[in-house]
């Protein structure tokens, strides 16, 4: 199932993408739904924003297939959250998603820069 | 997609409230992290909140999005489904009941025809090596014979020299005294090779089976004692072991006692190995290789197949011609046929109960017609709700698999209520099979018939709920009136019942034929006036009765004293009452013919009889004399003829004062009579070749009472027995019935099939008919303005009828020409199709698959149970008051 757009962002992202984004957010450090979110925005300076409700359905894919793993715990505001963290396979899968994202770049820039 | 860890993957399914609640709290607290920063931002609180819940999108449908990320999502969605269908079904009970029970009815009855077929057709044999065993026959088709049997000196060599035979064994019945008990008693004796047993894989159940030694000559004789002897004759005296009885002025010990296991092929009271019996060990039939008649069966070595096995024992057959010609005919060896033993108990019943499996399939097809009706008449009432839940989110995949599980869980619930109908109904079902064929013991409701059942209501109530989606298709218009008429939904009605029509006319035409087949059977001339003729068996006792003059001392008194009494106009004795289907042939010997040796002997049907039999019956002399009272023990022998008989060995000129024997030329007999022939085995069969010998010269310790009365044959019973008595007090008669009871037993079988054929027939009928009414009632309910309307514009109730009636009849008619199209296409293709050998219009008697009066007769009936389902609709219709119709909006 595919990102429904009901606000329309800056950058259509697709699946895999947002896929690649939590991983590499939850590589830095575990985080509830919503701090991911605002972090992708920080990282990319305001660039990425996140379809929030795309991310949600992601998250409990990524959790179903093992890539990340669920704890609740209390969040900075003493409210109950729910945290999410990369698991080892999810480490492995980052690195291969890594991989194919920098190998399709490459490639698009090949061809961007043919004259 | 890897596959999630085992107890996480569950956890959302079997902790379902728990996850939920989670669900919830993670999108509530996003929903206030945003809102907290959207009021740092500067919004007011309220609009903060408002905002970030339009940031986030359609809460709902998010958290269903989540939803469907957990692996056993469709496990949680199908049970919504099923709680949610069970629901629906309550909200409706008088539709859902109907639909059950219709397909219960459906479903029911494929699951009783499938357990009979299960159990005749497809369960293996309860022998041991059941599929290697085939039975052997010899055919001399130059001699115009077919199945002349094997033997004894072929037998023997074709035990000792086949070599894809693992087993070769022959049987014959005879009946014979058994002295040693309290009483003399007639048993029926099974005389077997000695291996007989061990072929068809069954072990005695006490003590030993014949071994080669029993079978030798001049043996000590033994018996097998059957288990239903054991119980019933020998009170399942555990010491039978060892015992003695006297048979044939012979002493025989009991060496075993057999299982209760069906036999094959009679079911006999005890068995003796071929030495025991003074008939087949007596050198003139055990040397004579002419002497044949004995049935045989042989068991094929594992990896031999049947055509290696009949080609080998051909090439014995035409060893055997080549080494003694003067047993053979002059055209050369007998032909060998092999034919499994499953095969021939089954082939003559499996076209009926292919014929049967077809007609219940086409009654299910009608009642899942039905069903399909009713939830299309349902479905546009639940209109409302599918549109409503297609607005909430739901996908069309959704709603259609909810439909579908809704179907499944309607044929699952028929499926389960028609195995119960048909459960009950198994003992039914074998007293049925029973009359057709032997292996109706068989039948049960098997764990295969089971599943094959409940496969079927499932497929059954998918096509349903597939049915429905081709329906539910709404558009998202919620404007639309509560009782706006479905076009689609009444036109697709419409083909159903049609369809309904149709299916109804192909079964209605089937047992029409079957019905007209069989009166055609009843009406055959039997070649004896059967009315009036009162039958009873008198068994003399045997030591009683220990001299042929004492016999026929009795007998003849018999005979003059019930002559003799008021209402009887005519009286005999025989020893085999026509149609009652007990005579073999047996070889006989004709002078003529006696020096073209090597010949295949003639078979004939042999019957005693005293003089006035023909006269009883009513059969007429076409040549030469019937029997008289001169006809005894100081006369010369005599006999007499079947035309059939003397038709076959003596096409031109005569055969009075031709001679045969019996006994391989020892005796002869002079043909002093020709009689018309009499149908013995069936009536659907040719006449067979009889000759008729009397009593006087062939006394005969039982046989059976004829008599002709003036009035009406029950009411002789009590002077027979009185008669009876006068002679002898301690004679029993017994087994009184008419000869038309046993000719109409003889018809048992085409009636079973007939009836069955009928009564599914009009089944579906009815069910056409209910399907029908339901449909026009719905049709004249929805159209109640539009009728209200023509009537206050000046339309007469005549017209509205004719409206309402047009349309039936279009149905009608449409679905008659669709279905009597079929039927000639199905009875077409049925002529030039064969099942196993058998062809289907074989089940058909004098009657061609396009009889016209059959096909105009259920053309008929079909209008006419058109015309009555639209009566209460029509009257409906015409009693419309034009002013609350218009009212009524």
């Amino acid at each position: 199932m595919g990102p429904r757009k009901t606000v329309p962002t800056k950058a259509d992202l697709l699946q895999g993408t947002l896929d690649l984004l939590i991983l590499k957010t939850l590589a830095l450090e575990s985080n509830h739904g919503w701090g991911i979110s605002q972090r992708i925005q920080q990282i990319s300076k305001e660039v990425l924003q996140v379809n929030q409700g795309s991310l949600y359905p992601a998250l409990h894919r990524l959790e179903n297939q093992g890539w990340i793993d669920a704890e609740w715990g209390q969040s900075e505001n003493r409210r109950r959250a729910k945290f999410y963290k990369l698991t080892p396979e999810g480490r492995l899968q980052l690195e291969k998603e890594t991989a194919n994202w920098k190998r399709l770049t490459a490639a698009v820039g090949r061809v961007l820069a043919a004259v | 997609m890897r596959f999630p860890k085992f107890p996480k993957a569950l956890k959302p399914f079997l902790r379902r409230k728990e996850s939920e609640l989670e669900l919830d709290d993670e999108v509530r607290f996003h929903l206030e992290m945003e809102a907290r920063k959207l009021e740092r931002e500067g919004l007011a609180s309220g609009q903060a909140r408002l905002e970030a819940r339009r940031r986030f999108g359609g809460v709902d449908r998010v958290m269903e999005e989540c939803r469907d990320q957990r692996p056993a999502r469709f496990f949680e969605t199908l049970l919504q489904d099923l709680r949610y269908g069970l629901r629906t079904f309550r909200r409706n009970p008088v539709s859902s009941a109907a639909a059950i029970a219709t397909l219960a009815l459906g479903i029911g009855a494929n699951a009783a025809v499938f357990s009979v077929i299960y159990g005749v057709l497809l369960s293996p044999l309860p022998y041991g090596a059941g599929d290697r065993l085939v039975v052997v026959r010899q055919h001399a088709p130059t001699e115009n014979q077919e199945d002349v049997g094997f033997s004894p000196p072929e037998i023997r060599d074709v035990q000792s020299s086949s070599t894809t035979l693992q087993d070769f064994v022959e049987y014959h019945r005879m009946w014979f005294t058994l002295l040693g008990g309290d009483e003399p008693q007639r048993v029926s004796t099974g005389v077997v090779s000695h291996q007989y047993f061990q072929t068809l894989g069954i072990q005695p159940a006490m003590g030993r089976a014949f071994v080669p030694g029993d079978e030798r000559e001049g043996a000590e004789p033994v018996l097998l004692v059957s288990h239903e002897f054991w119980t019933q004759e020998l009170a399942s005296d555990p010491e039978i072991l060892g015992s003695t009885f006297e048979m044939n002025d012979r002493v025989h010990t009991v060496v075993g006692v057999l299982p209760p296991l069906p036999q094959h092929p009679h079911a006999n009271d005890v068995y003796m190995p071929t030495s025991a019996c003074p008939f087949r060990s007596a050198p003139r039939v055990a040397e004579n290789r002419v002497a044949r008649g004995y049935y045989t069966l042989g068991r094929l070595l594992p990896e031999v197949s049947l055509e290696q096995a009949r080609a080998e024992l051909q090439g014995l057959a035409d060893g055997m011609a080549a080494k003694n010609p003067e047993a053979y005919p002059p055209s050369g060896s007998l032909e060998i046929e092999l034919e499994p033993l499953h095969q021939a108990l089954t082939k003559d019943v499996k076209p009926a109960l292919m014929l049967l499996l077809v007609t219940v399939g086409l009654v299910l097809l009608i009642a899942c017609a039905n069903v399909a009706s009713l939830n299309l008449a349902q479905l546009s009432s639940r209109r409302r709700e599918l549109v409503l839940r297609r607005s909430l989110g739901a996908g069309r995949r959704r709603l259609a698999r909810q439909l579908i599980t809704e179907g499944a869980l309607l044929g699952l619930a028929g499926g389960l209520l028609g195995t119960l109908l048909a459960a009950g109904a198994v003992n039914l079902m074998t007293a049925f099979a029973s009359r057709l064929t032997v292996r109706a013991a068989e039948i049960r409701l098997d764990p295969w018939v089971i599943l094959a059942t409940l496969l079927l209501s499932i497929s059954c109530g998918l096509l349903l709920g597939l049915m429905g989606t081709l329906q539910a298709n709404p558009r998202t218009n919620l404007g639309a009136p509560q009782g706006a008429s479905p076009r689609d939904a009444t036109s697709l009605r419409r083909w159903l019942v049609l369809g309904q029509l149709a299916v109804s006319a192909v079964l209605l035409v089937g047992a029409g034929l079957m019905v007209r087949s069989l009166l055609n059977l009843r009406g055959v001339e039997a070649g004896f006036e059967a009315e009036n003729v009162l039958t009873a068996e008198v068994n003399l006792n045997w030591t009683r009765y220990d001299s042929p003059e004492k016999r026929l001392a009795f007998f003849r008194r018999l005979l003059e004293d019930l002559r003799a009494e008021p209402g009887v106009e005519g009286a005999a004795l025989t020893s085999a009452v026509p149609l009652d289907g007990s005579l073999r042939p047996r070889p006989i010997l004709i002078e003529a013919m006696a020096e073209d040796a090597g010949r295949i002997q003639p078979m004939a049907q042999p019957r005693i009889v005293t003089d006035g039999y023909f006269e009883t019956l009513g059969i007429q002399v076409l040549e030469g004399r019937p029997f008289r009272l001169g006809d005894d023990g100081e006369s010369p022998s005599v006999a007499i003829l079947s035309r059939a008989l003397a038709r076959h060995y003596w096409p031109n000129g005569t055969a009075l004062g031709q001679r045969i024997s019996f006994d391989e030329g020892a005796t002869w007999n002079t043909v002093v009579g020709i009689v018309a022939d009499v149908k013995q085995r069936s009536l659907a069969d040719e006449a067979q070749d009889e000759v008729y010998v009397p009593m006087a010269q062939n006394p005969m310790l039982s046989g059976r009472l004829l008599l002709r009365a003036a009035r009406r044959p029950l009411e002789l019973i009590r002077p027979v027995r009185r008669t009876v008595y006068g002679i002898d007090g301690e004679q029993p008669v017994v087994d009184f019935q008419t000869l038309e009871q046993i000719r109409s037993t003889s018809t048992e079988g085409p009636r079973l099939v007939a009836l069955l054929l009928g009564l599914f027939a009009l089944l579906a009928l009815l069910i056409t008919v209910a399907g029908l009414t339901g449909l026009l009632a719905f049709t004249v309910s929805q159209r109640v303005r539009e009728i209200g309307l023509r009537m206050a514009l000046g339309a007469t109730p005549g017209g509205v009828r004719r409206m309402v009636l047009g349309q039936v009849m279009a149905i009608t008619s449409g679905g008659l020409l669709l279905g009597g199209l079929a039927s000639l296409v199905a009875s077409y293709s049925l002529e030039s199709y064969s099942l196993g050998g058998q062809e289907l219009t074989g089940q058909l008697f004098g009657v061609e698959p396009h009889d016209p009066a059959t096909f105009a007769a259920v053309g008929l009936l079909l209008l006419i149970a058109a015309a009555l389902a639209c009566w209460g609709p029509v009257r409906r219709a015409t009693h419309i008051d034009p002013m609350s119709a218009l009212r009524n909006d």
